[in-house]
Order: C-alpha cells, then structure tokens, then sequence
C-alpha cells in the first residue's frame, strides 16, 4: 500500500467518503513535512522530550505572569 | 469636529462627549463611508445601517441623561465577522456559517459596546480565518487601500481594509499565524498581536485552540492599544484566559529598554527594500533606547511547520463534522488545508506541543536575557500582487502559506505579544512593516517602543483620501 492509498484509506475510515484529488495531494504533503521536520526534530532527540508535557507551555506563560 | 476625519478613537469620543459632534453624525458618516467603498475595498460582509444608526441614537439619549461613562461612547467601529453578538449573524467568513444567528454576546464584543463602541457592520475575512493573503471563496476578496492589485493580507482582510481605507479608525480581528500582523503589515496600519491567553474567547469563531488570539488594527499604536486595554484580561468563561498584570500604561520613555534586531531565520530571503527599511529603522532607534543590537543565530528550525501542525491538527477537530458531513461547502483552499489534519499522527501533534514549551524557555532565557523587546520584518518581501498569490487549491497553497507566513508563525508559535507597524515605504509607496516582540504580558514595553518609532517616523497616510497617520 503506498502512501495515498494510506490516506485515501484514513479518508475513508474517518470521514466516511473518498477524499478528493486536491485532498489526498495535501494529506501526502504534510505527512512528507512532518516526517523529516517534526519527527526528526533537532529539539527532541535522545530522549529530551520525555518528561516534557505540552501543558509545561502554560506553566511557563503562568510564571512570567507571576514575575 | 469633521465627522469623516474623527482623528483617534480618543479624539473621536471626546468630541461626542463634548457635544462637539453626535454619535449619530459620526455613525452615519462612517456608515456612509461604509457603502461608498464597497467596490474599491469590499471590506464588509455586511452593513448594519439599522442597528447601528439605533445605537447611535441611544447613546446621543444615554448622553443626554448623563449616562455617557464608556471611553468609546458613540464610535462607531467595525469588526471581523467571527465575534458573536446575540441575534446577529456571525458568518465565518464562509458559507457553512452564513445564516448562523448568536445566541449569546462574545466577551470582547460586550466589553466595547460596555465601552460605548457601536458596531456598523461585519468585516471580511479569510474563509474560517484560514488563509494569508486574504481571498475569499465565497465573499470576494477584500482589496488593499493602498493598491487593489495587491493583497490585504489574511486572514483579518477586512479589518486591514477597513482601517487602511478609512472607513473606520480600528477594527478586531484574530491572529493565528499571522492574521492581525499580516492586514496591518499590508494595509499599512498598526496591529496588536497580544499574548497567548490575554483576551477572552468566548463567543468567539475558533481555529486553533493553541495559538488563536483576539487583537486590534488601527491607525495609530494609541489607538490600537487603547482596544487592547479594553478587551484584556479574563471573564470566567474562556478557561484559557490568563489571569496577570493588565496591560500597563504605555510609556513615553523607552531609553532604558534593550532592543535587539533578529537575524538568523528573519534574515532569510529578505528583499533589499525590506533590509534597508529595517536597517534604516535600527540606526532611528538606536538613538532613543539603551541599547540595539543585533541577535544573531535565531534559527528556531522548523518552526513554521511545527506552528502549522498545531494548527492544522485543531482547525481539522473544530471542523471535523463539516468534513464529513458538507466538504463541498467549503472553498477548494479551505477545504484542501483542513484536510491535512488527517495525516498528522497524534504523536507529532503533541510533540509539536512539547517542543513548543520547550522553545519558549529557550527563547526567554537566551533571546531575552539579551534584550527587552525584539524586531523583526513582518513579512520578507512587500505585499504581493493578488494573482501571484491567488493558488486556489493548487499544490502551490502550502508555499505560499508558509513564505507569507514565515516571519509571523514563530511568534504564534511561542505565544508572544507583536506589534506590527509601518516604517517606511518603498518607492512605489507600498508599506514596509516590522514586528517588535516582547516577553509574555508585556504588551507595554512592545507598544511604547512601536508609538516611540511612529512619533519620530512621521509617515505620510498611505492612501491620499486619509488623514496623515500622526494626527492621530
């Protein structure tokens, strides 16, 4: 199965309809992006990400609030 | 008072609070002003004649009565079509929404009309606040003040056209990405992007639960941070909403604060003209604060995208029905970037959450351990023309997307307060805008250094049929 007949199929499974051309091109596009950006992000690497919750981010906002 | 040239929305209440003028006379002339530039800018959606005319009416009795205590009684303003108002249509900008009636009033839209603000009518936008250059599917897009062949910027179209064009001194829009910043960049106005969590947005139209922000255009800095005041803090009712210092006074003294210039990713592909101007910028204001220099090695590497996974992963769950239920509702670009949240797996959506929280502590114990405010141009290059832009649903959208977006996102991304303003203008008089950054909640110390450059900048209007900006 290549990589559009695992998004038409996602199209499919959730939305309950064949995605359209134009869809299926950005779908395609963003796994693309996001696998060589996000997944090998610089940022989490070896484990630094492991006890970061993504709530540490309004903590962080809480704390200059309270400066 | 001229009722077409009210000044500032300081300027425009004291007169009606004077008796100098009417909130009727000033409505009515705004209202006109309204429906005369519907073919050179189509900024509104729709005009509230009606309605409006009735609030001005009220507050010319309340004042009578005595009863005139809002700051912003009896002007009339005009605002993205995504803050519900009860009984009014709240459209989205799109057509899945156009008949949707509020139930109940938006926090931001109550606070002006506590203010005295009276709305004339629902400004255009990007299709569900999604969209850079500001075109719209099903409404037409709104047109740039200063040149109808180029883009408004997106998605706060209509705010940006409405304030550059005249038709009212300061408008709401939202900023997810780039969505005030962008308007005001090409429209030649000033835009508050404020902190992640100052404004309250219940009742209002949401993208990106992560990285939406409610904030105004204006004329002027003063003007824009006036509605910034009267918007902030929370209410009780968006969760989300912050609860820290309001937004202080600004300040008439910025010698002590640090500016640094970033470099790095801000320097990436930037027009000469936009260098100059910035540049230019830097050698002004190095006279008036305590120090200016430049930050280099500002790479933040992938930002753009992890800002647009965010966004796409909550735009696709807030739309996820409509998706199913009605895609051919939607415009053919809309439709195509929502459908990118179905390739985003969950563990790069939260991991995108995790460095975001990750990045902000970098960012503030090293940018700004450097420096108290930061800049940076809004865009790299100047507003473009509406056809290079206009990509509809081609393979293109994500270029385009990410190139306009590429100085804005970062500062979504990390959840800080921008004020972008005008500071120069390049030789075929089309705006040069910058961002000036600051730490989290503090609005002020951004806004005083953008008024200090506005005071000793002096632009000319951008659009002749407009009083000069300083006048303001």
């Amino acid at each position: 199965m290549d990589l559009e007949d695992v998004m038409k199929a996602l199209a499919h499974a959730y939305w309950g309809r064949p995605a359209s051309d134009a869809e299926l091109v950005a779908m395609v596009g963003e796994w693309h992006r996001d696998s060589s950006s996000i997944a090998a992000s610089p940022e989490g690497q070896q484990g630094a990400l492991f006890t970061v919750e993504p709530a540490t981010f309004d903590r962080i906002l809480q704390t200059e609030a309270d400066r | 008072m001229n009722p077409d040239n009210p000044g500032s929305l300081a300027q425009a209440a004291a007169a009606v609070k004077a008796r100098r003028i009417s909130a009727v006379e000033l409505t009515k002339a705004a209202l006109s002003r309204a429906k005369s530039s519907h073919e050179r800018l189509n900024a509104f959606i729709d005009i509230e004649e009606e309605t409006a005319l009735q609030a001005a009416h009220r507050a010319d009795a309340a004042l009578a009565r005595g009863e005139a205590t809002g700051v912003l009684h009896g002007v009339p303003l005009a605002h993205k079509d995504m803050y519900d108002r009860k009984g009014f249509v709240t459209g989205c900008g799109s057509k899945i929404r156009a008949a949707h009636q509020a139930a109940e009033t938006s926090t931001v839209m109550q606070r002006l009309e506590t203010a005295g603000a009276i709305s004339i009518g629902r400004l255009n936008m990007s299709e569900f606040a999604m969209g850079p250059t500001g075109h719209n599917f099903h409404h037409g897009r709104a047109l740039n003040p200063i040149d109808p062949a180029r883009i408004t910027g997106g998605s706060s179209s209509g705010s940006g056209s409405a304030v550059g064009g005249g038709v009212v001194l300061a408008a709401l829009g939202s900023d997810t990405g780039g969505s005030i910043r962008l308007p005001a960049a090409c429209c030649g106005v000033v835009g508050i992007k404020p902190t992640q969590g100052r404004v309250s947005r219940h009742g209002v139209m949401p993208l990106s639960f992560s990285q939406d922000c409610v904030g105004p255009l204006a004329r002027s800095v003063d003007d824009a941070y006036l509605l910034l005041q009267l918007i902030a803090g929370p209410d009780g009712r968006d969760t989300t909403c912050v609860i820290a210092p309001p937004p202080a006074a600004l300040s008439d003294d910025v010698s002590t604060l640090r500016v640094g210039i970033l470099g790095g990713l801000f320097e990436t592909g930037l027009d000469a003209v936009v260098g100059a101007a910035l540049e230019a910028t830097g050698q002004l204001l190095s006279k008036e604060v305590a120090t200016l220099a430049m930050i280099k090695g500002t790479e933040m590497p992938s930002i753009a995208e992890l800002a647009n996974v965010i966004a796409m992963a909550e735009a696709g769950t807030v739309h996820f029905d409509w998706m199913r239920e009605r895609p051919e509702d939607y415009g053919p670009q809309i439709r195509m970037r929502l459908s990118q949240s179905l390739a985003i797996p969950a563990p790069i959506y939260l991991r995108a959450l995790q460095i975001r929280a990750t990045m902000l502590q970098a960012f503030l114990d090293e940018t700004f351990a450097k420096a108290d405010v930061l800049i940076a141009p809004a865009m790299p290059f100047l507003p473009p023309l509406s056809s290079e832009v206009d990509i509809g649903a081609s393979p293109k959208m994500n270029a385009v997307v990410s190139g306009l977006t590429s100085f804005t996102r970062p500062f979504s991304f990390l959840g800080l307060p921008v004020v972008t303003l005008p500071v120069a203008a390049s030789p075929e008089g089309l705006p040069i805008a910058i961002q000036i950054i600051a730490r989290p909640w503090r609005e002020d110390q951004a806004a005083s250094v953008a008024r200090r450059l506005e005071q000793i900048l002096a632009l000319p209007a951008f659009t002749s049929s407009l009083p000069p900006r300083s006048a303001a």
